[in-house]
């Protein structure tokens, strides 16, 4: 369960939300939409931990994983490496597997640094989805992928993340319905 | 991309320039002296370089070298030590920054002489240079230090935060290749200085069988050619160690990437 209760946020004089409440159930797939500057990612860095409130109360149970919004990879570790940095020693198997279900085959020996941007963005993903946690945060997670790449990252995220809280952060409806996520307007 | 092209194109003869440059001036400095005819006020270069290789032929030469240049070394590895042990545990505690401030400070301000003088009178001249070497070196070294701490990528902050990389992780993989370049520039910085603060704390402790001793006998016999051949001695191993600490940390950050 994740939730942000009358939580106020402001950056200097902006204030970026106040009094805003958000719940998101254990399972449950949510999408934050709106127009920039609302908010969303903000409501994902609360959440994270990464930002503190200003009012209002921020709880979550349990361990969050997270997609930012850019990718920040270590540039010189490939791909298993910059999974290996977070999910720790065995499970090399595990963790090549969802790297190759996620189209990356053919690059898992590079490092991040020559890989497209799109490919990236999957590393990212991967990073994501290869801790232990009970909650997953996605800002903008199909950001430079094309239609069929995000549909199988989608499927590939679904299947990882089953039985799990998603929240995700999106501009375009058809992504929140690629997660099955219930649309939410800030 | 466009200034190591233009450098790349114009480094033959830039290097060329720079060698006829210092011909133009090695040659003026021998008219210089030949005008002067005084070989205690002015020795020609041909004279230093003569007195120079007969200064290396000597044992007593590397004896001294080695002697200044060991308690030297061990004054710069102290200030490695002890400015980047400070520098981490400063970005950790802020009061360790706060209670280190005045110290700092007082030693990127305090005159060199005040050091040396004040040294000679706490400790045995024997230890002077290693002492004014950690001194110098020290500030410089916790300064670079800890301005790589602070300009690390704010944002695999955050990803080491989130996902709770673990301590040795963290280091290894994000914070020390970020903050070595910052490192390494401090270290060679602080090496040049190191050399010549603590040569110059010999020259007036007068530690026996050191290069500052050797330099002292020069001032007060006014043998201008050893003075010149002992810079350049002095020159040299200042350039060597410097290297050599480029060297170790390039090795080093090689050896990050890698892992």
């Amino acid at each position: 369960m994740l939730s942000l209760y009358k939580v106020t946020k402001r950056y200097g004089p902006q204030t970026v939300f106040a009094h805003f409440i958000l719940e998101v159930p254990a399972g449950a797939r949510v999408c934050l939409m709106g127009p920039s500057g609302c908010g969303k990612t903000t409501a994902l860095r609360l959440l994270a931990g990464l930002e503190a409130p200003d009012a209002g109360r921020v709880s979550r149970e349990g361990k969050i994983s997270l997609v930012f919004q850019e990718n920040r990879l270590l540039p010189a570790l490939n791909p298993m490496g910059n999974l290996r940095l977070v999910a720790g020693r065995g499970r090399t198997e595990q963790l090549e597997d969802l790297l190759v279900r996620l189209g990356l085959k053919d690059s898992l020996k590079k490092p991040a640094r020559e890989l497209s941007g799109g490919m990236r963005r999957r590393v990212a993903i991967a990073r994501a989805l290869a801790v232990d946690y009970d909650a997953l945060l996605l800002d903008e997670p199909f950001k430079g992928l094309d239609p069929d790449t995000r549909y199988q990252t989608a499927q590939v995220i679904l299947k990882e993340a089953q039985g799990k809280a998603i929240l995700l952060v999106a501009h375009d409806m058809a992504e929140a319905e690629l997660l099955g996520a219930e649309m939410l307007r800030l | 991309m466009l200034p190591s092209t233009t450098s790349l194109k114009g480094d033959g003869p830039a290097k060329t320039r720079v060698a006829l440059a210092a011909l133009f001036w090695l040659v003026l400095w021998q008219i210089i002296a030949s005008a002067l005819g005084q070989e205690y006020l002015l020795a020609s270069p041909l004279k230093v370089l003569g007195r120079l290789g007969q200064l290396l032929t000597q044992a007593d030469t590397w004896l001294a070298a080695l002697r200044s240049g060991g308690r030297i070394l061990l004054g710069f590895s102290g200030a490695a030590l002890v400015g980047a042990a400070l520098a981490f545990l400063g970005a950790k505690y802020p009061w360790v920054r706060d209670f280190a401030a005045p110290l700092i400070s007082a030693a990127r301000s305090v005159p060199v002489a005040s050091f040396i003088i004040l040294a000679i009178i706490l400790v045995s001249t024997r230890w002077l240079s290693a002492l004014i070497a950690f001194v110098i070196g020290f500030p410089l070294i916790y300064g670079n230090v800890a301005e790589g701490i602070r300009r690390r990528d704010r944002g695999l902050q955050e990803v080491a935060y989130v996902f709770r990389v673990p301590l040795i992780k963290r280091m290894l993989y994000l914070d020390l290749p970020q903050i070595l370049p910052y490192f390494k520039s401090g270290a060679i910085s602080a090496m040049g200085l190191c050399w010549k603060s603590g040569i110059a704390a010999e020259l007036i402790g007068i530690p026996s069988g050191t290069i500052g001793e050797r330099l002292y006998i020069v001032k007060v016999n006014l043998y201008t050619a050893e003075l010149f051949a002992w810079t350049a001695i002095i020159v040299a191993l200042s350039a060597l160690f410097s290297r050599l600490i480029a060297l170790l940390c390039d090795a080093a950050a090689r050896g990050l990437d890698r892992l």
